[in-house]
């Protein structure tokens, strides 16, 4: 009851006079891949330890999954050691296209709750289909963790989009094995069939689900009479326990609630506060416009989705990134001129959005981590602006890495 | 019919017979061998065929590999081919412990394939896999095992489906070398049971921790050592015991008598004298070995103190010396005094008396005694005590007799073959003992018998000399005088002697009734107031009516003796007066006269 009560002031606190303040960023060496190709979607896992990030190579035929372990030294600059892809380069018969030359494809990292002896994530991974004695290639997903590798789904049409859940007993991904895109658990720890549809609509897919902190809060996009909705089901237990398909397909449709009724926009990737009460997603309003940064409360009674801000550009793979203590987001600015900066916009509408100064040019991705008392702000970037620096810097897209700090308005 | 290549005949029927023997042979060796050749081949054929097909026919892969291994085991172990195919079909079918033990075959003969290696390293490193290697100090027998989930750990359902084909696995039975068996376990934490005749019955299920790409050791606990490898001495109140050691380990020696129980040895030592018991006592004992502190085998054996003696055995033999030889057994058992005595009339006469310990056998000697007119019996005893106590816990008894002393010989017979003069003779009693025994000869009428030797053993019964004129020994006579120390025995009891007045002369007695004459037939002139007679001779008085007598039986007795006869005449008042003396010298009497043979 305390750290509730804490946690209620710490965030009360942060809303009411709260801001957040970045740090220089600095970039992180990729080692032997460095200026080889394009980095995306940077994320560190939950135990701190360990940081993935999309790799594009330079010639545009691979993207790959990229691990390294995340390393901060005594005065607290971060550092990123042993960069390996996550699928090693021997044995990659099964991951790969299907001969030596085939380039392999994986994406979309989501990390499971740590096990005692390591992180785990989850992610899509381009799979041969010759092992079902076909010849198409397709997305599976693939568990990684310590002293484990292996593929969770096996099935023709694409699995990807994987997120888990808080305590790690589900995977929720869009999956094309129903004709359209449909949300799909894998219950890990399932008697019979591991696999549960949540989503049925026929009209539209289903895509982009991620779980909410309180219990089995699940959120997606739904394609609607020709838009993207944002959908939200409170308690996905009561799907995943439904006796049958038939059942559970009405259980699904009583479960789900529409976010946004009646909007014509599309909407994007969404993500939960950290105290599950309201969902930030991106939306784009018309065709060729910027996206905008909407909060959705989830209480019934709280109303409309509110605009935040206008014109963002949205993350790669995952939605808007909220501040820890969840008094607001970190964005990057959809502004040409200014090269896309960095911003935290607050969620107290008294409360200006600004600038984080962290010296880099053409943002993308941010990720909030955390490690011991730190806070760090990770994206990936084209390196500052300042003359002096070496111009090689700029055409890459590296990591970058900044220190967030909390200050007082 | 065959016929030889080389011969200009056409062949002979004689080889052409041999080479149709030999090709018989051959189609009988060889043929077998090409089939079971051509089975296995087409076997391990067939399941890389079911191996291409898929996961899904990993089972009838596992299925035809194992059954080609079967129809040829020793071309199996050899084929990295097959290896690598039978390890791939257990991977498909979640058998990864049987494909971990198949790759680790192929690895040891080198011939692991980079395909095989690549799966090698995928079970161990990317299936979620941990090594659970389990082992005791000494080779698992005949041991049943089961991995439970523990109760704070969930498995997924590929990890169950793994574990409970595992579990079907390490149902076994199965043994193993001392170097333990690794199977490959979901990570999870387990509770595992285990048991089998070469461990000890645990109570509690082993905890163990798996991890993902890492080996983890249980040590399951042992029955060991064997009974057979214990070493135990039983003392009447110790116990002796001695273990196998075990490098570097600890031990702790419990004692259990009935409900209780105590730690009586803790240490590295591998022995203990367990002292302070009692004699035939039971005990239970738990040897607990421990590795730094960790509980590694336990075994649990019995052992007896030794109980009270209960078998005793006692001998006693008669020495030629008349002494007693006395030889005791002491059985197996615990006895702290041991009393040995020749029981008496009045007394006992002690032998031995004192402690046990290490007497388990001895020996005592009693004696000499002199032989009496009638045998005479000793009786022995031998009694074990504990201590404390005044009945024995077992004794004998051993009963030896002396025998009588040897009244007088009877029967000498001789014998001369080639020089040698064998004499043969029984004695009265037969049983009768003298020190030994003198051999006289006489050899011829009028003159004294030579000693020609003695025989030092009072049971002798014969004596062999050889001499050089066995003509002249034909007339010799061989008389045997048994002795007592320095003295002949010459027990006059044997003379026989009549007063009655013959009515026939010697001659004419011998003639008509064969009868044995008289060694002395003496009359003399009647006294004047006598009333009867008395004739001593021999050592024996002989009491007669009439001036005459006659006796039997001196010729052995008197020999080499100059004996002397004396009568005296008795009154009526019962006063003796000497009548006469007279000188006695055995006479020559030959083997002629003896038959009735005129010389």
């Amino acid at each position: 009851m305390k750290s509730l009560l804490a946690v209620f002031f710490l965030v009360w606190a942060a809303a009411a006079h709260g801001s957040w303040s970045a740090e220089d960023a600095l970039p992180l060496s990729l080692g032997k891949i460095e200026g080889k190709g394009q980095v995306a979607d940077p994320t560190v896992s939950p135990s701190g330890e360990l940081i993935s990030f999309e790799f594009l190579s330079a010639n545009g035929e691979t993207l790959e999954v990229y691990t390294a372990a995340l390393a901060v030294d005594e005065k607290n600059t971060i550092e990123i050691r042993d960069v390996k892809t996550l699928l090693p380069k021997q044995d990659r018969g099964v991951f790969s296209l299907g001969s030596a030359e085939d380039a392999p494809a994986s994406e979309h990292v989501s990390w499971g709750p740590p096990k005692r002896k390591g992180d785990r994530l989850v992610l899509a991974v381009t799979r041969k289909a010759k092992g079902r004695g076909g010849n198409e290639i397709n997305f599976d997903l693939l568990v990684s963790e310590r002293g484990k590798r292996s593929f969770l789904t096996s099935h023709p049409a694409n699995d990807a989009q994987p997120s888990f859940s808080l305590d790690g007993d589900y995977i929720a991904f869009s999956s094309g094995r129903s004709g359209q895109g449909d949300i799909y658990l894998y219950d890990f720890f399932a008697s019979t069939d591991p696999l549960i549809q949540v989503t049925y609509d026929v009209a539209g897919s289903e895509i982009n689900p991620t779980w909410g902190p309180k219990g089995k809060q699940l959120a997606f996009i739904g394609h609607l009479r020709g838009q993207d909705h944002l959908f939200v089901i409170d308690d996905a237990s009561n799907i995943i326990y439904a006796r049958g398909t038939g059942e559970r397909r009405a259980v699904a449709r009583k479960e789900t609630r529409n976010l946004t009724p009646g909007w014509e926009a599309s909407c994007l990737a969404a993500s939960f506060s950290p105290d599950g009460k309201a969902l930030a997603f991106f939306a784009r309003k018309g065709e060729g416009e910027s996206a905008d940064l909407y909060v959705a409360p989830l209480d019934e009674t709280a109303g409309e989705p509110r605009l935040l801000f206008h014109g963002v550009i949205p993350g790669t793979r995952r939605g808007p990134v909220w501040s820890p203590t969840g008094d607001g987001l970190f964005i990057v600015k959809d502004d040409a001129k200014r090269m896309n900066p960095m911003m935290w916009i607050p969620l107290e509408k008294d409360l200006k959005s600004k600038d984080l100064k962290t010296g880099t040019e053409l943002n993308a991705d941010p990720f909030v981590a955390q490690r011991g008392t730190e806070t760090f702000l990770l994206f990936a970037a084209q390196g500052s602006s300042d003359v002096n620096q070496n111009i090689s810097q700029k055409r890459w897209r590296r990591i970058f890495v900044s220190k967030l700090k909390q200050t007082e308005d | 019919m065959l016929k030889t290549k080389n011969s200009p005949q056409g062949g002979k029927t004689m080889h052409a017979r041999s080479a149709g023997i030999y090709c018989f042979l051959l189609l009988f060796c060889f043929f077998p061998l090409r089939a079971l050749a051509a089975k296995y081949e087409t076997l391990v054929e067939q399941g890389r065929f079911y191996l291409e097909k898929g996961a899904s026919y990993g089972k009838e892969a596992a299925r035809v590999l194992e059954e080609a291994e079967s129809s040829n085991p020793q071309r199996a172990a050899e084929d990295a081919e097959f290896l690598g195919s039978l390890a791939k079909a257990y991977f498909l079918t979640a058998r990864y412990s049987e494909a971990f033990w198949v790759l680790e075959r192929a690895e040891a003969l080198h011939k692991l394939r980079p395909e095989d290696q690549a799966l090698k390293r995928k079970l161990l490193n990317e299936s979620g896999l941990g090594r659970l290697k389990l082992f005791s100090v000494a080779a698992l027998e005949e041991v049943h095992c089961e991995l439970a989930v523990g109760k704070e750990q969930r498995l997924d359902l590929t990890a169950k489906n793994v574990l409970s084909v595992l579990n079907e696995l390490i149902v076994g039975p199965f043994s193993t070398d001392s170097e333990g068996l690794t199977i490959l376990v979901p990570e999870g934490a387990y509770a595992l049971s285990c048991s089998g005749a070469s461990l000890w019955p645990e109570t509690e299920p082993l905890k163990v921790e798996v991890w993902s790409g890492e080996e983890t050791s249980a040590r399951l606990t042992a029955s060991y050592p064997k009974e057979n490898l214990w070493r135990i001495i039983p003392g009447s109140r110790s116990i002796s015991l001695s273990w196998p050691p075990i490098k570097e380990f600890e031990y702790r020696l419990f004692r259990i008598l009935g409900a209780s129980e105590e730690l009586i040895y803790e240490g590295r030592d591998s022995k203990y004298l367990d002292s302070g018991l009692s004699v035939g006592l039971s005990v239970q004992y738990r040897l607990e070995s421990l590795d730094a502190g960790n509980l590694i085998a336990v075994a649990q054996i019995k052992a007896d103190t030794m109980p009270a003696v209960k078998n005793v055995e006692l001998k006693a033999s008669m020495n030629h010396d008349f002494t007693v030889k006395i030889e005791w057994f002491l059985g197996s058992g615990a006895a702290d005094r041991l009393r040995v005595f020749r029981k008496g009339r009045e007394k006992d006469y002690s032998l031995f008396d004192g402690d046990a310990a290490g007497l388990e056998i001895r020996r005592a000697v009693d004696g000499p005694f002199a032989p009496q007119k009638e045998p005479t019996v000793f009786e022995y005893v031998i009694e074990a005590f504990l201590e404390g106590s005044h009945k024995p816990t077992a004794s004998a008894v051993a009963r030896v007799e002396l025998p009588p002393l040897v009244e007088r010989i009877i029967g000498v017979s001789e014998s001369i073959d080639r020089g040698a003069i064998v004499l043969m003779w029984e004695t009265l009693p037969r049983e009768g003992v003298a020190d030994g025994y003198a051999i006289f000869r006489q050899a011829e009428e009028g003159v004294e018998g030579v000693l020609v030797g003695r025989v030092n053993d009072p049971f002798a019964r014969e004596f062999e000399y050889q001499v050089e004129d066995p003509l002249a020994a034909s007339d010799w006579r061989h008389m045997v005088v048994p002795y007592v120390g320095e003295r002949y025995v010459l027990d006059p009891e044997w003379l026989t002697a009549s007063g009655k007045v013959p009515e026939e002369d010697f001659k004419g007695r011998q003639r008509g009734k064969l009868e044995t004459l008289p060694n002395l037939g003496l009359s003399w002139d009647p006294a004047a107031g006598a009333r009867k007679y008395e004739i001593v001779v021999g050592g024996k008085s002989i009491l007669v009516a009439k001036p005459y007598v006659e006796i039997k039986g001196l010729q052995s007795s008197l020999m080499e003796t100059n004996a002397q006869g004396e009568v005296f005449g008795i009154n009526a008042a019962g006063e003796k007066i000497k009548i006469l003396t007279f000188d006695l010298q055995y006479e020559y009497y030959s083997r002629s006269k003896a038959k009735g043979i005129e010389e």
